[in-house]
């Protein structure tokens, strides 16, 4: 669906603008622990959709390497959260990078919006940031908090199951590593 | 003749000597009163208002969608059955592929949002506000989908596992949303056309007038699963 890129800048020059308070910036710093949190919550989704194969592709792994087999990936963090809300970008492979929304729950835990079976479209909140312009993406990746993650090409059964454990209870009961393995698939459609 | 229950004789003004079937005092319900109505005992059986008394009945029963005059036990009975029906909605098939297709899309698009609980009825964020909103998604997408527009509906039209996996295992509010989903699919289909030919739509946590100037229209704020802010924009 067509999102024009003027929309797309206004709403971003929105979420990258601190709101000001008597002249201030109210600029609220995530918190360690909500950071470390929301580094759970990716790679969490990452080994339970899967995904962790995708950051290593025959040309060469997404991010920097930390060893054979782990990657290392920038992410960006608005520095600031609106009732809760925050806002990241990181690339999600195979989607590629993605501006996203995260919400931190009253126990600290960060849940991830959007579901990423929908490929980040312009029309949804979580989209690429191909479908942003360059210099918003640039002034945005300047002004956010930088940290990263890691993602490990074979991570243990236990990491796995642990995140399956956590996004199970993040999504309501839905893990996409059981539902993958379940008899249930697809039938509803 | 006259009617077996008369005191004093007097001409049956229904009677038609020429058709014995005009006697038969059921014969405006097919011998079969205690389904269909007889609102005065002399009402003929294909008249409309007899049809719409008995469809009426029946409706009263099947979905209970407004009070009707039924017998108290009768409408705690349809009131227990609206009920049911509200605790576990049974998940409605599309008949087509067009009608599976756009409601995917309409699902993937605006499925995960709710209704304000705040929100007064027809106000913005309201229940009825959120239909508005999946109707107009389903009218565009299904312009965008079925012409030869050169813009292109990115969301899937498959629905995504979470999805699927929540419909199977029976979440109230996913197969409320398919539903819901379903519904504005087959009015789309059908010609509705509340969005007046418009052909862009977007879901935002802002109002979008900066985008669209006066054409905008904003529904919202709705909410997502996590309580967040969400608009559906929609402009020509």
């Amino acid at each position: 669906m067509k999102t024009s890129v003027l929309a797309v800048l206004i709403d971003l020059m929105l979420l990258a603008v601190p709101v000001m308070v008597n002249g201030q910036p109210a600029v609220t710093k995530p918190s360690e622990s909500e950071l470390k949190s929301l580094v759970q919550a990716i790679q969490d989704e990452i080994y339970d959709y899967g995904y962790q194969g995708q950051y290593f592709p025959e040309g060469g792994p997404v991010g920097d390497l930390v060893t054979e087999s782990t990657t290392r990936v920038p992410l960006y963090i608005k520095p600031s959260l609106d009732d809760e809300e925050g806002h990241v970008i990181y690339k999600l492979m195979p989607y590629g990078e993605v501006l996203r929304f995260f919400h931190v729950q009253g126990d600290g835990t960060v849940v991830l919006d959007g579901d990423p079976e929908l490929g980040f479209p312009s029309s949804q909140p979580n989209k690429k940031t191909v479908y942003l312009k360059d210099s918003v993406v640039d002034l945005m990746k300047r002004e956010w908090l930088k940290s990263s993650f890691e993602v490990e090409l074979s991570p243990s059964p236990e990491r796995v199951q642990g995140a399956v454990r956590r996004q199970k209870q993040r999504n309501g009961g839905f893990s996409a590593w059981e539902s993958a393995r379940s008899k249930g698939g697809k039938s509803k459609q | 003749m006259t009617p077996d229950w008369a005191t004093k004789p007097v001409t049956v003004p229904y009677a038609n000597f020429g058709n014995p079937q005009s006697l038969n005092l059921y014969a405006y319900v097919e011998n079969n009163p205690m389904t269909l109505g007889d609102p005065d005992g002399h009402q003929n059986g294909t008249s409309n208002q007899s049809k719409g008394d008995a469809a009426q009945t029946t409706n009263c029963h099947a979905v209970n969608v407004e009070p009707c005059n039924q017998p108290a036990s009768t409408t705690e009975q349809a009131k227990a059955v609206n009920q049911s029906a509200q605790d576990k909605p049974e998940y409605q098939n599309p008949q087509n592929e067009s009608e599976a297709k756009l409601a995917n899309v309409t699902y993937n698009e605006v499925g995960g949002l709710h209704p304000d609980p705040k929100a007064k009825a027809d106000a913005p964020g309201s229940i009825e506000q959120l239909h508005e909103a999946q109707l107009a998604v389903a009218e565009i997408a299904n312009r965008v989908l079925n012409s030869d527009h050169p813009e292109h509906v990115q969301v899937g039209v498959d629905l995504t596992s979470k999805t699927v996996s929540d419909i199977n295992a029976g979440s109230k509010s996913a197969i409320v949303a398919h539903n819901e989903a379903l519904a504005a699919a087959r009015a789309a289909l059908g010609g509705s056309n509340t969005t007046k030919g418009a052909m862009h739509y977007n879901t935002s946590p802002n109002k979008m007038k900066l985008l669209y100037g006066k054409k905008a229209t904003n529904l919202g704020p709705f909410q997502n699963a996590q309580g967040g802010k969400r608009y559906l924009v929609w402009a020509p």
